[in-house]
């Protein structure tokens, strides 16, 4: 079965930028988590918060932006290159400051001396207006103190585990984060993060849901499907068109035939089977049989 | 090569065990001739067999309670309760069928072989490629001629007391947000809100059966009842000995004259609105007529203004349809987006209606704006919905790829929020 797209977590700097942690999956291709120290395993998250700075560290054909994104509690480290073609088109076009909604993935790194930082590779960035950010706020506040009262009571057993917790009516999922909290972390500093949501708190109440007004405007990039168009490929694409149809019989062209005649043009097979495949994709060619290949 | 393909000739043998290994490799070969990659080649050989691909698609190991009764390959680790053998008359003649009960920390199900699989009372075991069907409703596992089993080690099921798991065949008490597909033997209550007469054909004639929604305080949900009990709109029941279907993922409760049905005089329900769900409890089971709330945190591709083929409907890809080939096109409007609530990502689908209020715009305004430029029309969806959250409210169907919401109301979550600041701000201070 396909895997269900991992959930936003709702987590305040103060709470991401302290964990110490990362659970990485056995499996090829298992999804990778951050353990905040309330216990919150983290894979995709959705924070709010100032664009401080930007700066590319790559080159102008290819960026590598390094963005810090400010929340009530602290910092967020950003870094966007190639692969998040979303979010580097936002950068690229969004000056600070700017308040922005960021959905990202987990970034970590590890420095030589062991110590552990956790960042955020950001999938999509969009322009936010105050009563957004105070949404994120209180949904925030909620499922952290959610995570505070589950560690909480966890700390006050004897053999903290989740069942109990749940009988005595924490979720499921906060009564995982305080078993999985105090597996890792023993007992944690619970102050800072109290501080934090208390800063947040206010900072809603000090706002008085005032708009910002005008929302920059972005425009929307190349989407991915776009850009690859610009590549070499329309060009290729247009050849093993070509070639399907001039080497085809009743039935269609032969696979193997195709590679033989795209070789003369220089094609690889790597290039050719990619070609097909968006041929497929696009419904302007067929596979009536496997190694065969029909236009439509 | 030999190398490469010689575990791929192993899962096509387990798949074809009829077919020879030197024929086999003698296919795969000539697939790979026409440069076909191995898994493609690997399934077209098990077809042209006349096999099955989910023969060896493994679903890994698994624990009993996980098992939802189509896994074709799974692995388990049991403890044997009972075995019984006795001789069946089948139409290939008499053959032993072995039945008993297995159990691991989760819970008690049934066992079957017929290739002569019997376990010892008492005994762990470890058992690969064992397929998990489902019988009357009834979850149960299927020993057959390509499962391995094997003694487990000594401390493979050290934590398991049968004695605190929930006894086989006992009632299983649930309100109707936990039930889900492939549970059986359930006892659950709710209110009639609507039933329906049917009358079906079957193999042995016509059958009249009921089908109407069964709600409490947590969640509806359809049934289907096969006997003939006397139940009205209105009344709160007791149903006790129903089992769990699904369609389109959805839970649909089954029962028949099997069951026991009661009408409940002095409870009731407080089912006045559509109850309101997390994502992360529409992961396992869909849901029909469900409100959910969350923030919209993508607009996916194929948002926007499309063009339907005229003949199926099907969207338009550069103006070809996959069916019917170059198409004129008629235009439409919908949106794809990802619904957040920080507990799950639901998928939903926006229809026409909802996307055209939500760009203030109908369809044709918005191809007489937009023909020239369609990514414009999802500029705006974007700045419509990017961060902003939603209650949507309609059925939540879910497949392979999890929930996906079919809202038929969309309205923009616009409470008042200073008054809840000030409460979480009280609730800190005493945390």
């Amino acid at each position: 079965m396909a895997r269900t797209r991992e959930a936003a977590r709702r987590v305040f700097a103060v709470e991401y930028n302290s964990s110490q942690h990362e659970d990485r999956g056995l499996e090829e291709n298992a999804p990778n988590y951050v353990i905040t120290p309330l216990g919150e395993s983290v894979n995709r998250m959705y924070l709010i918060g100032v664009l401080m700075s930007k700066t590319n560290n790559g080159t102008d054909d290819s960026p590598m932006y390094r963005a810090e994104i400010r929340d009530p509690t602290g910092t967020f480290y950003l870094y966007a290159g190639q692969y998040q073609p979303q979010a580097l088109t936002a950068l690229a076009q969004l000056e600070p400051p700017a308040l922005l909604g960021v959905v990202g993935k987990i970034r970590t790194f590890v420095r030589d001396d062991g110590s552990f930082y956790a960042s955020v590779k950001p999938e999509v960035i969009f322009p936010v207006d105050i009563p957004q950010r105070d949404r994120w706020i209180i949904s925030t506040a909620r499922f952290t103190m959610d995570r505070i009262r589950a560690l909480k009571d966890a700390y006050g057993m004897d053999d903290p585990n989740e069942k109990d917790l749940v009988e005595m009516g924490h979720s499921g999922r906060t009564a995982a984060s305080a078993v999985r909290s105090i597996g890792i972390y023993g007992q944690v500093d619970l102050e800072p993060i109290k501080k934090g949501i208390r800063d947040a708190l206010d900072l809603v109440l000090e706002g008085g849901g005032e708009s910002l007004g005008e929302l920059p405007k972005m425009e929307s990039g190349p989407s991915p499907k776009e850009a690859e168009k610009e590549k070499p490929g329309a060009e290729v694409k247009d050849t093993v068109f070509a070639i399907i149809k001039a080497t085809m019989g009743n039935k269609g062209a032969l696979y193997r035939d195709i590679i033989e005649e795209c070789a003369k043009k220089g094609i690889d097979k790597i290039q050719l089977e990619e070609t097909i495949q968006e041929l497929l994709d696009e419904g302007l060619v067929y596979e009536p049989t496997i190694g065969i290949i029909k236009p439509v | 090569m030999s190398e490469e393909i010689a575990p791929v000739i192993d899962e096509i043998k387990e798949a074809l065990p009829e077919v020879e290994e030197a024929r086999i490799r003698e296919e795969l070969e000539r697939y790979m001739k026409y440069g076909i990659v191995l898994r493609e080649a690997k399934k077209a050989i098990i077809k042209k067999f006349g096999g099955t691909q989910q023969n060896f698609e493994s679903s890994g190991e698994k624990k009993l309670v996980e098992l939802k009764g189509n896994e074709m390959n799974v692995d388990l680790t049991v403890r044997c309760l009972s075995s019984t053998e006795r001789m069946q008359h089948t139409s290939n003649g008499e053959k032993t069928l072995i039945t008993g009960l297995v159990a691991d920390t989760t819970m008690i199900r049934k066992y079957v072989s017929w290739e002569g699989h019997f376990l010892e009372k008492g005994k762990d075991y470890r058992i690969k490629g064992a397929q998990a069907r489902t019988y009357r409703g009834e979850v149960e596992i299927n020993l057959g001629a390509f499962t391995n089993v094997e003694e487990a080690e000594e401390d493979a099921l050290k934590d398991l007391d049968v004695s605190k798991l929930p006894r086989f065949g006992n009632l299983l008490e649930l309100t109707l947000k936990d039930v889900k597909a492939g549970l059986s033997n359930i006892h659950v209550r709710g209110k009639i809100m609507n039933i329906e007469k049917r009358v079906i054909e079957t193999e042995r004639g016509s059958r009249t059966i009921f089908d109407g929604m069964l709600a409490d305080d947590t969640k509806r949900i359809r049934f289907t009842s096969w006997g003939d009990f006397p139940m009205e709109i209105g009344q709160v029941v007791s149903i006790k000995g129903a089992y769990v279907k699904e369609w389109r993922g959805i839970p649909q409760i089954n029962f028949d004259e099997r069951a026991e049905i009661e009408v409940l005089e002095d409870v009731d329900f407080d089912i006045m609105k559509t109850p309101r769900l997390l994502a992360e409890e529409l992961m396992e089971a869909g849901a029909s007529d469900v409100e959910v709330v969350g923030t919209v945190i993508e607009v996916r591709e194929g948002s926007g203004l499309i063009f339907r083929c005229p003949e199926c409907n099907r969207s338009l890809i550069n103006g070809n349809c996959s069916v019917h080939g170059q198409q004129e096109g008629t235009p439409d409007l919908r949106t794809k987006i990802i619904l957040d609530d920080g507990t799950g990502a639901l998928f939903a689908i926006l229809n026409t209606e909802i996307t055209e209020n939500i760009l203030g715009m109908s369809v044709k305004e918005c191809e007489s704006r937009f023909c020239e430029d369609e990514s414009r029309v999802v500029d705006h969806l974007n700045q419509k919905l990017l961060g902003r959250e939603f209650e949507m409210r309609g059925n939540v169907i879910r497949d392979d790829f999890g929930p996906t919401v079919l809202p038929n109301t969309v309205n923009p979550h616009e409470e008042e929020y200073m008054e809840e600041a000030r409460e979480l701000i009280e609730q800190l201070e005493v945390l």
